[in-house]
């Protein structure tokens, strides 16, 4: 019998996909392509692949899975979003105002005006489908391998 | 290429976020039962480290924990079918010490094996062997 105690049921998972439900799957890519910088890829006629420019240069990246629905049961909520980073806060202004223009065009339902917290400069979308987006920027600080070195600091543990 | 998509925001996908009750419970679950690695910078938050430079921000609420969707999930590759299956075995036995609301069966799905399950804070999971990768 396994020990569970010292070993977990999973071992060297990798985390490899987030899936999401959209009515419109053409008027989710353009969204994504133009607002959030991501390349769509279409691989069914009910589904397609979200994916960044990671994915033309290195073996492991991360991939939104999109599935075309009738009708979305189930909203998400601005604390259930999906994150992409880019490099300055022009370039969070910049999504800000593609987004703004083309509200209407992608139906989008909410945009909240950038601000800073958390050492880290973003804004927050709340497309047609109810899918929740952050556009962010972080400060050195707020990035995660000084994320690794304050937990750390703390044993692991800042409670 | 249309014009719309010349706007040329160049970003990567970073994070994911989710609400959780109970942090401690939560990152038991991460590193104990998924196998994945917890930091803790922030009193109110835990990331767990997705590798390739994606992390899932679990952000403590003390709101009831919302309903979900099986079809907003986060998907983890295991090594083999024999794990998928070993996994979905221990998800069974161990739904009490974990919280573990609901534990699918196991499925062929684009030609690979998995099992889905709902956590203690309503957020879906699924398990999967890593020899079909179609989308990545």
């Amino acid at each position: 019998m396994t020990d569970i105690s010292s070993q977990p049921a999973l071992l060297n998972p990798v985390m490899a996909r987030g899936t999401l439900l959209a009515r419109d799957l053409d008027r989710l890519a353009q969204f994504s392509e133009t607002v959030l910088g991501l390349e769509a890829v279409r691989i069914a006629p009910d589904r397609m692949a979200l994916r960044d420019r990671r994915s033309h240069n290195e073996d492991s990246y991360w991939v939104l899975d999109v599935a075309q629905a009738q009708e979305i049961e189930v909203p998400q909520s601005m604390l259930n979003h999906w994150g992409v980073t880019v490099e300055s806060r022009e370039e969070v202004d910049r999504a800000h105002a593609v987004a703004t223009e083309h509200q209407q065009l992608f139906g989008i339902k909410r945009i909240q005006k950038p601000s800073f917290q958390h050492e880290s400069y973003s804004f927050y979308i709340g497309d047609a489908d109810n899918n929740w987006w952050e556009v962010e920027y972080r400060e050195p600080s707020a990035r995660y391998e000084n994320l690794v070195d304050i937990a750390s600091r703390h044993g692991g543990d800042n409670d | 290429m249309t014009d719309l998509q010349m706007s040329g925001i160049d970003s990567v996908l970073s994070h994911g976020t989710i609400e959780v009750r109970d942090l401690a419970a939560t990152r038991r679950f991460f590193e104990n039962f998924l196998g994945l690695k917890v930091i803790q910078p922030l009193p109110v938050a835990i990331y767990a480290d997705g590798g390739g430079g994606w992390q899932l921000v679990c952000v403590r609420s003390g709101l009831k924990m919302k309903k979900q969707s099986r079809h907003n999930r986060f998907c983890l590759h295991v090594e083999s079918e024999a794990m998928v299956k070993q996994a979905q075995v221990a998800a069974e036995q161990l739904r009490d010490q974990y919280d573990i609301r609901e534990v699918g069966p196991i499925e062929q799905v684009d030609g690979a094996i998995r099992f889905i399950l709902q956590d203690l804070n309503n957020v879906w999971w699924e398990i999967s062997a890593r020899t079909k990768r179609p989308l990545n």
